[in-house]
C-alpha cells in the first residue's frame, strides 16, 4: 500500500494537490487495498477534490456501460 | 545528533540517520531519485530503530507524518527528530505511550492515519485563512498546521512532542 497521508492542504500549490489526487486514485485501484484503506482513500479524495474544485471521476465500477 | 539535524535541515531531498542512544551513527539512508520527500529503511535495518534515535529532514519544513509517528509507536524508536529550513520538531517515547506490535500492524496504522487525516481536514480552514490573508506563506502554514496536528496525535497516543528551538 502506498503512503497516502495528506502531504498538502487546501492552500498548497494546485499542482501538488493534483499530484496527491493522482496518488489516491492509484491507491484506490490497488487490488491489495483493504476496505478500511478504501474508505479512507474515498474520504481523502473527496476532501482533495473539494480543494481544487475537480469533479469526481467515475470509479471503475461505473465504467464500461454502453451508451 | 542535533548537529546532524542542523546539517540536514537545508538539504532539498530527505535523508535519515539512525543513532544509538549514545550518539553513534548506525545507519544512513537517502531518498530515492524521484521521491525527494520519502526515505525507506530497508526491512533488514528496521530492527536498528528500536531503542534508538531516528533523525531526518523534511525539505518542506512540515512536522511529522503518520509514517514518522509509526516509527515511534510500532518500531520502538526512543526518539524521532525532523529538521526543516523553517522549523524542527522532536517526539520522544514515554512509559505511558500507547504502543503497537506486529499483530496490530494493519489496524494500528489505519487508526493512526485516519486520525491524522481527520486532524488535517479539521484544522485546514484556520490555516487556509492565514495563508489567504498572506499572514503566512503556504510553506509556513503547512509547517504550523502539521505541528498542530501532531500535538493532537501526541495527546491521543501519549508521547512527548515539541518544537526544537534554535
Amino acid at each position: 500500500m502506498m503512503i497516502i497521508d495528506p502531504p498538502v492542504a487546501s492552500y498548497s500549490p494546485r499542482a501538488k494537490i493534483l499530484d496527491w489526487i493522482t496518488q489516491l486514485e492509484s491507491a484506490r485501484e490497488d487490488p491489495d487495498a483493504e476496505p478500511f484503506d478504501l474508505m479512507r482513500i474515498e474520504e481523502y479524495l473527496e476532501m482533495a477534490r473539494g480543494w481544487v474544485g475537480k469533479p469526481q471521476r467515475p470509479t471503475s465500477q461505473g465504467n464500461g456501460s454502453a451508451a | 545528533m542535533e548537529g546532524a539535524g542542523e546539517l540536514l535541515r537545508h538539504e532539498p531531498v530527505e535523508h535519515a540517520v539512525i543513532y544509538s542512544a549514545a550518539g553513534k551513527a548506525l545507519h544512513y539512508v537517502r531518498s530515492r531519485p524521484g521521491e525527494p520527500s520519502k526515505v525507506v529503511i530497508p526491512i533488514g535495518k528496521a530492527g536498528l530503530i528500536r531503542g534508538n534515535v531516528f533523525v531526518h529532514n523534511h525539505p518542506e519544513s512540515q512536522s511529522f507524518s503518520a509514517e514518522d509517528i509509526w516509527i515511534l509507536l510500532r518500531h520502538g524508536a526512543r526518539e524521532v527528530q525532523a529538521y526543516g529550513t523553517l522549523r524542527a520538531f522532536r517526539m520522544v517515547a514515554t512509559d505511558r505511550m500507547r504502543r503497537f506490535d506486529y499483530r496490530e500492524e494493519s489496524t494500528g496504522i489505519a487508526e493512526l492515519k485516519l486520525l491524522y487525516g481527520r486532524a488535517v481536514a479539521a484544522s485546514d480552514g484556520r490555516f487556509a485563512r492565514l495563508a489567504s490573508a498572506r499572514l503566512l506563506t503556504s510553506e509556513e502554514a503547512w509547517a504550523a498546521q502539521t505541528h498542530s496536528v501532531v500535538r493532537r496525535i501526541a495527546i491521543h497516543f501519549r508521547f512527548a512532542y515539541w518544537e526544537i528551538r534554535r
